[in-house]
């Protein structure tokens, strides 16, 4: 006599019934929060902003290739952008340098020049020009500064 | 399937788990963690593994919530979660699996299709049951991972095809191409055990 069809269907659907233990869904809740709050306090913030700029990609079905696409005409956009903005220093010597003519912004992290000390003169509140021995230099105009203010270092001493 | 009124449900909770409302959060793990224990269980037949990969699904949800866009439900971006963990965990780790039988909800005594297949009528006893149900979790584990994650959502959830081809992001075509595949595989692999001698 044959055996009669297995009802795969009923079957499978009865795997419904499969549980875990007793209590377990509300020690799950308890293990994720323990979780969330180990992670809280190892996590790095830079581990953060990788994943949430992951997610912001994933979410938006870019690829690997767009997202490496993406990150490269950033980076790529901001060594133009240094590029124009390092002025083109000719340094002499360890005691000299060069001021560039242009440049609207100097910043210390971008640039690094030692200014030549020189003369300030009390009448007209601006440096004193450049010494005869350097007239012949291509780069001899005053510093510009963000604020109209004296340099601290050309400020005469104080006498008290 | 879901239902408007728990989409907006899901709607307010995440939008309030991303204004700082951690409570907000805690209900959708209470919402969802029955459903997605039966998906990582049925996945990996082992509730140890399934307890560590729930924290870890839970886990990597709560970090990735704030770009959560709501393209799709939230019940499919947590069910593509989960198995897309499960199936990644499966290829890492070549574990055996230790099911547990006893584990049965009290309910399977009032179902339907428990009471037909254990009725004196049929072949099939309360003993023919158990072992006919240890030999398919056997089988399923034969199944690719592929084949195992659209059997659990289809026959064991009752989820749709659509639905199953959203959360693993498939064409529906495909999903029913791997049902039928794995519906015969599973039937064979029966079939033999039931017409071993003894």
């Amino acid at each position: 006599m044959p055996e009669p069809e297995i009802n795969l269907s009923a079957l499978l659907r009865l795997k419904r019934y499969e549980q875990p233990p007793p209590g377990y869904f509300d020690r799950l809740l308890q293990d994720v929060h323990r979780r969330q709050r180990t992670e809280l306090l190892r996590r790095p913030l830079w581990k953060i902003a990788v994943d949430r700029l992951q997610t912001y990609f994933g979410e938006h079905s870019m690829g690997g290739l767009s997202y490496a696409g993406a990150m490269l005409a950033v980076l790529l956009a901001g060594v133009a952008g240094i590029g124009l903005m390092t002025p083109d220093l000719e340094t002499s010597g360890p005691a000299e340098s060069r001021i560039a003519e242009n440049t609207a912004l100097v910043t210390p992290t971008v640039v690094r020049f030692t200014l030549r000390p020189r003369p300030f003169s009390l009448e007209t509140a601006r440096p004193a020009p450049a010494p005869p021995a350097l007239a012949g230099d291509r780069m001899n105009l005053p510093p510009r500064y963000i604020i109209d203010a004296r340099p601290v270092s050309y400020e005469p001493p104080s006498s008290l | 399937m879901q239902d408007d009124s728990s989409r907006k449900q899901d709607d307010e909770l995440i939008a309030r788990t991303r204004a700082g409302d951690a409570s907000a959060f805690d209900e959708l793990i209470v919402k969802y963690s029955p459903r997605l224990y039966g998906l990582v269980y049925n996945m990996t037949s082992n509730h140890e593994d399934t307890n560590d990969l729930m924290q870890d699904i839970w886990a990597k949800a709560f970090r990735s919530i704030a770009g959560f866009r709501g393209k799709s439900s939230f019940y499919t971006w947590i069910h593509s979660i989960g198995v897309n963990m499960s199936i990644n965990f499966l290829k890492k780790r070549n574990r055996r699996y230790h099911l547990s039988l006893d584990d049965v909800d009290a309910n399977i005594q009032n179902d339907k299709e428990f009471i037909e297949l254990t009725a004196s009528s049929t072949p099939v006893r309360d003993a023919d049951l158990a072992e006919l149900q240890k030999r398919l979790n056997e089988a399923m584990q034969k199944l690719s991972h592929d084949h195992r994650a659209v059997v659990t959502m289809f026959d064991i959830q009752g989820m749709p095809h659509a639905e199953i081809g959203k959360i693993l992001g498939t064409s529906e075509g495909t999903v029913r191409s791997r049902l039928f595949y794995a519906h015969r595989q599973l039937q064979n692999f029966l079939t033999e055990f039931r017409s071993q001698p003894g």
